[in-house]
């Protein structure tokens, strides 16, 4: 009986550990899901920032980095044009330089107009 | 079978037909010509499966019947006969042909004309007649653009349009792109195009004379149809999207001159005996009144011309390939034509002096 009965104090302490333990990964969860949240906020925050900051600063600067980016890929040697798009060239391509001129004007009218 | 038949006549037959005979040798009865009798003519045929070419004969038809024969050997048979009658008679029952002219006999085996596939007929509502020294120019001035890639089969072809009071023909290999346009008022076509394979455009304007004669055309979804002067040419239509063109003709330019058509392409002739060992790339300096042709190869030496211009806008200058600017140039019918350049890497534009009837661009080579 007295084997039984000590069994029980022991199984209560560890109950009493256990409960501790537990209590202290509560804790820990909700102060990690407090600074979530507080992060998600400040990121919102700063995302908003960025967006009207880069509106107010450069307003057509997507179509100007459209251009931008396939006039490089030109440059470095690739079809732009939509027959070989993203193929070795050998020389100029009049689809290319139609395409490219034809962004470049657009960028221009687009500009231009705002 | 049995037919008696002019040699001069027979031959001619037998050269136009023979443009579609079959090099491949996967289907063996398609290496040979088919003859035919048909109340007072023979009919050849002739077809690869891509174009075939059918042409009446007018002959002594003895006895009705069909044959077919190698084209190779039965060609040079009839082109080496004395210009004579010439008697030939085919044995249906063993496939082979006996060719009688003077004192000259040869026996050929041939095939029966069973197994020779039958041209398509071709009933469509697109069907409309044009001259055919027209037709023949407006190839002649488009085809040297098409493209050889076969990888990109919608450029092999030329494409054939109808816009509204407008025929188009165009070509291009993406370096160069060739244009031309005649009146042709047609409203119930109109928005119909069509990519014709290069060879097809090159056979027709062989066969095709320099007159106001009439040739047919006929276009179904997938096949077109020429008809002229006693030839009849069937062929396969490419599948595909022909480019946006209109993209590449370029809106405006900065420099524009008027340029005699026998000086430059002489002149280019001239600077290409030099330039060609070096990939033919020839400059050409505009300035105030005057075109100056210039070829530069270290290893060899130089050639410098000068001709006389009207020249308006800035002067330039802009290096070409002496090719591609003598393609057009030779087939250019007009005394001046119009160069249009936008600076020394835009495409530059050539047009005859009419104005926009014909126009070819062609893209400038980055020089140093």
């Amino acid at each position: 009986m007295e084997e039984i009965i000590s069994l029980l104090a022991h199984f209560q302490e560890e109950l009493q550990v256990l409960t501790n333990d537990f209590q202290k990964m509560k804790n820990t969860i909700y102060n990690i899901y407090k600074e979530n949240e507080k992060l998600k906020e400040e990121n919102q925050n700063l995302k908003k920032l960025l967006f009207t900051k880069e509106e107010e600063e450069e307003p057509d600067q997507e179509g100007g980095m459209g251009y931008d980016n396939l006039t490089r890929l030109y440059r470095e040697g690739f079809h732009v044009c939509h027959l070989n798009f993203g193929e070795g060239r050998e020389s100029d391509c009049l689809f290319c330089m139609g395409l490219l001129d034809n962004n470049l004007d657009e960028v221009e009218e687009e500009s231009s107009d705002k | 079978m049995r037919i008696e038949i002019s040699k001069k006549d027979f031959f001619e037959g037998i050269q136009t037909v023979n443009r579609a005979v079959s090099s491949k040798t996967t289907l063996p009865i398609l290496s040979g010509i088919l003859l035919k009798t048909e109340e007072d003519k023979i009919k050849l045929v002739a077809t690869d499966l891509e174009i075939g070419i059918e042409f009446y004969v007018k002959a002594n038809i003895i006895r009705d019947g069909a044959i077919v024969l190698p084209a190779k050997y039965f060609t040079s048979i009839v082109r080496e006969l004395s210009d004579d009658q010439i008697i030939l008679t085919a044995d249906l029952s063993n496939n082979t042909a006996q060719i009688k002219c003077g004192q000259a006999q040869f026996n050929i085996h041939g095939s029966p004309s069973d197994e020779f596939p039958l041209l398509p007929k071709i009933n469509s509502k697109t069907r409309f007649t044009m001259y055919q020294n027209i037709l023949k120019e407006m190839i002649n001035q488009v085809k040297f653009a098409i493209s050889d890639d076969i990888s990109k089969p919608f450029l092999t072809g030329g494409l054939l349009k109808f816009e509204e009071k407008n025929l188009l023909l165009v070509a291009t290999d993406t370096y160069r792109l060739s244009y031309r346009r005649v009146s042709f008022d047609r409203k119930d076509i109109i928005g119909e195009e069509v990519i014709i394979p290069n060879k097809t455009l090159n056979e027709i304007s062989k066969l095709l004379n320099d007159n106001e004669d009439l040739v047919e055309i006929s276009i179904t979804d997938n096949q077109i149809l020429f008809k002229f002067s006693g030839v009849t040419i069937v062929s396969r239509l490419i599948d595909g999207q022909f480019p946006n063109y209109k993209q590449v003709i370029p809106k405006k330019n900065n420099t524009k001159a008027i340029i005699n058509k026998v000086e430059l392409l002489n002149s280019t002739k001239r600077a290409s005996l030099l330039a060609k060992r070096d990939s033919n790339i020839i400059k050409i300096n505009l300035q105030e009144d005057q075109l100056i042709i210039t070829a530069n190869v270290p290893e060899i030496g130089q050639a410098y011309e000068r001709i006389s211009i009207s020249l308006t806008g800035q002067e330039t200058e802009i290096a070409f390939n002496a090719t591609y600017l003598m393609d057009c140039l030779k087939v250019i019918t007009s005394e001046e034509v119009i160069l249009e350049l936008s600076g020394s890497l835009s495409p530059g534009v050539i047009k005859d002096s009419s104005g926009d009837e014909y126009i070819y661009i062609i893209m400038p080579v980055r020089s140093n």
